[in-house]
């Protein structure tokens, strides 16, 4: 009778997630190491001054990954693969370096996460960094991929304590509306580098490629094109809901007291209307998870992209001497941003934010080659974009390539303030 | 050694030295040569695609194209939609490497002239190619690597845009699992075409070594003739296996598809559990009556045994349809041609049969307790109904191979 059960409980447990669609998974990756972070420091150092930013990106994220689905149906092929196709191996040899350079960006930021969270209880990073990175190579060399990233899904489920704590910090709901339509600029360095950062984590390169192969992989068709359009605005406004709960916590509470974000303990200290002593215990959980997930989906990405645009064998059913290529560029992004993080005294937040504005300022090139495939007629047919879609995406390739000047000109002329 | 790739965007030069354009591409016939000849040359006269006979030109160099003609007296050539563009459809495009059955990328194309006709003398699928590309092959260590050339005649072209016009008999020759995972690496659109080029009989074993995902996605694109086609050809046990693990809309356009006679035993079938003799058996097996001679059987085998994977024994039922015994593919050449099957047969006891209802470790267990390949399975009243083989039993055990 026993084993009956199982029989039944399992199937209805994974068929629960097979249905949970790409947009879901994608947002929810979206808030790893560098999300939690930045969104924390947003809120943090800035209250609510950037909402407004949060707001407009929420449109973007909707729109971009809206338009990778639509290239994936209609292509059938990876974001890589499409760039080869149409454009060679010049441009495409371009965009995967900018890819890989923004991913070895995010994977530096998950095991700073990783090393972060364990650094909460005084456990050294020596020991834990390396003994998550070889965790994270065995089980996507010998595990099972996709149970393993189902398991870290439910695992960063505890964003909902985010949007609990939100209620518990007594927010001031009218304040909160009106900075989310109200445009505040500090025209800083620190602001800037902030906002960057927030976009970066947000809208990032490797989420347009992993849309994009997500669609090709499950065989989805033209017709499912209507219910994965939702799924994926969906994705986009639910990761930005919780995004949002983490900047009211950080406000009401570290923001309101002047406390700077130097170490994982101080944007722990925002959970403490929840979970009160616990509250580092959680942050430090969440943490872990939502870095863990990161790592295990990025080096997979990353190799299967790099190796469908360049015509390298690849999966994990590849033996060693076919696969070589895709096992070196997943072994590269797992190693070295674990080494990276291993050098001593490395401040693990700074990381944590940087390589969120490297994921940004890189964004507009990938952005760029989605926006000239999606409107190629003899591409995409009757499925290029609407006004609407060009001008949103248009206006956030635009954004952020303005803010990235203007940051790079404060900081020549050294406005610090 | 000349490649595609110094050619795409060379200066025509014609007769008197003056330029008429930049290459944009080579057009070539695939007319199944070992080397294809370069038929055209394309190239962009105020944003507009022309193209002229291959016949004028007169000399080529990297980044230059020189013509015995005057730019007037050229013969103007006209694209046909059967022509292949080596830039538009071969390069950087997937192709199918036979040999090394798998799915590569076309980083460029090397040519030559044969007897005075240029032709595409291999494929570069190696990462030189991949450098010259990028301009830096020829720095070291970069210039140190070796290219790797696939010849035109061992590679399948599945281009996104071209119809597959052939298909290759080397692909044909490959091995079932082989090419059902070059199935899974082509992207969909290619996949599909892919299938639907196979003939039917060579798409139905193909389609049994899918898996399932990949099954699914090649289902969708397969309508009418062309899936009844491949349906016809996939074993009944493989087909309820199948029919078992999909939705209602594809479960009925599949039945849709099956010969009356099929569908009734299909229905049958589905009726079995999955891990009980009649959820594993399969119904590829020759009976024959009691009566038959050693030659009658023979030339039974001879008509029908095309399309059976293999074949053991020689099953004698009688006319009610009960099992009476087996005759081995031995016994069926030693003995005299006249003799009765009836008296060479060897007795089936019921000990070493299984029910229809009987699971899985129970006939492992008959199996391996009586040496058995092959197992045969009876229903209530004794009647012979299928057979469980070892592989189906192997295959439960081991689903993932």
């Amino acid at each position: 009778m026993v084993k009956e059960k199982i029989k039944q409980f399992w199937p209805r447990v994974l068929f629960f997630f097979s249905v949970i669609g790409p947009g879901i998974i994608a947002a929810n990756a979206d808030n790893d190491a560098g999300g939690i972070s930045t969104y924390s420091i947003v809120g943090a150092h800035f209250g609510l001054k950037m909402l407004w930013v949060l707001l407009l990106i929420t449109f973007s994220l909707a729109i971009t990954q809206e338009m990778g689905v639509r290239i994936g149906l209609v292509t059938r092929q990876g974001l890589g693969g499409i760039i080869r196709e149409v454009y060679g191996v010049k441009w495409v040899a371009f965009a995967m370096l900018t890819m890989l350079i923004a991913n070895l960006g995010t994977m530096t930021a998950e095991f700073s996460g990783i090393a972060a969270s364990f650094g909460i209880f005084g456990i050294s990073k020596y020991l834990v960094v390396p003994l998550c990175a070889l965790i994270v190579w065995f089980i996507l060399y010998k595990g099972s991929f996709k149970t393993t990233q189902k398991i870290f899904l439910v695992f960063s489920a505890f964003y909902i304590v985010y949007i609990i704590n939100g209620f518990l910090v007594k927010p001031d709901f009218v304040e909160a509306t009106k900075a989310l339509i109200t445009p505040t600029m500090e025209w800083t360095v620190p602001f800037l580098i902030t906002m960057i950062a927030m976009i970066g984590t947000t809208i990032t390169p490797w989420g347009q490629f992993f849309i994009q192969s997500y669609v090709v992989d499950k065989g989805l068709e033209m017709k499912h094109f209507g219910a994965e359009r939702l799924e994926v605005y969906a994705g986009a406004f639910i990761t930005d809901i919780v995004s949002f709960f983490i900047i009211i916590s950080t406000s009401y509470t570290l923001y309101k007291s002047g406390i700077h974000i130097t170490s994982a303990a101080d944007a722990a200290q925002a959970l403490r209307p929840l979970a009160g002593n616990a509250a580092q215990f959680l942050f430090a959980f969440g943490l872990f998870a939502s870095s863990m997930l990161g790592a295990f989906i990025l080096p997979a990405a990353t190799g299967y992209a790099m190796c469908e645009a360049f015509g390298w064998e690849y999966g994990f059913d590849t033996d060693w001497k076919r696969g070589k290529y895709f096992y070196t560029i997943i072994l590269i992004s797992i190693f070295l941003p674990a080494a990276l993080v291993l050098i001593p005294k490395i401040p693990l937040i700074k990381v944590m934010i940087l390589s969120q504005d490297v994921n940004g300022m890189l964004l507009p090139i990938i952005l760029i080659f989605v926006m000239k495939i999606i409107n190629n007629k003899s591409i995409m047919g009757e499925y290029t974009n609407r006004w609407w879609s060009n001008v949103i995406a248009w206006l956030t390739i635009g954004g952020i390539i303005g803010a990235t000047i203007i940051l790079v000109g404060a900081s020549i002329l050294g406005i610090n303030a | 050694m000349l490649f595609v790739s110094h050619l795409l965007g060379a200066d025509i030069m014609d007769s008197a030295d003056m330029m008429m354009g930049k290459v944009s591409d080579l057009i070539c016939h695939p007319n199944g040569d070992k080397f294809p000849s370069i038929v055209g040359v394309a190239y962009k006269e105020k944003g507009e695609l022309r193209a002229f006979d291959y016949g004028a030109v007169e000399n080529m160099s990297k980044g230059e194209l020189s013509l015995s003609v005057r730019a007037e007296k050229v013969t103007p050539y006209t694209i046909k939609p059967s022509d292949m563009l080596l830039s538009r459809d071969i390069l950087d495009k997937q192709i199918v490497d036979l040999q090394g059955t798998r799915v590569v990328r076309v980083n460029d194309l090397r040519i030559g002239i044969v007897s005075g006709d240029l032709k595409v003398l291999g494929i570069d699928v190696s990462n030189r190619g991949l450098l010259r590309r990028l301009g830096f092959d020829r720095i070291p260590p970069f210039s140190w690597m070796k290219p790797v050339f696939i010849d035109w005649e061992k590679v399948q072209v599945v281009g996104n845009s071209l119809k597959l016009s052939k298909i290759s008999e080397e692909l044909v020759k490959l091995h079932p699992a082989d090419l059902a995972n070059i199935v899974e690496d082509l992207n969909p659109h290619q996949s599909h075409r892919l299938v639907q080029a196979l003939e039917p009989r060579v798409a139905a074993e193909v389609f049994g070594e899918l898996e399932p995902e990949a099954k699914k996605d090649v289902l969708t694109s397969l309508e009418g003739e062309k899936l009844s086609g491949i349906m016809t050809h996939i074993p009944v046990d493989e087909l309820v296996d199948y029919l078992k693990t999909l939705k209602t809309n594809d479960h009925r356009k599949i039945m849709a598809s099956l010969s009356e006679k099929k569908k009734k035993t299909v229905r049958q079938f589905l009726k079995y559990e999955d891990d009980t003799a009649g959820g594993l058996m399969t119904m590829e097996f020759i009976k024959a009556g009691p009566n038959f001679t050693v030659t009658e059987a023979r030339e039974h085998i001879r008509d029908i045994s095309e399309g059976f994977r293999s074949i053991n024994f020689i099953y004698v039922v009688n006319d009610q349809g009960l099992l009476l015994g087996i005759v081995s593919m031995r016994a069926l050449i030693i003995f005299p041609a006249a003799k009765k099957l009836r008296s060479i047969m060897k007795k089936v006891r019921t000990h070493q049969t299984v029910h229809v209802e009987s699971d899985i470790e129970h006939i492992a267990r008959i199996m391996t307790k009586y040496n058995l390949h092959t197992v045969a399975v009876l229903g209530d009243k004794k009647e012979l109904l299928g057979l469980v083989t070892v592989d189906d039993i192997l295959r439960h055990f081991v689903p993932k191979a």
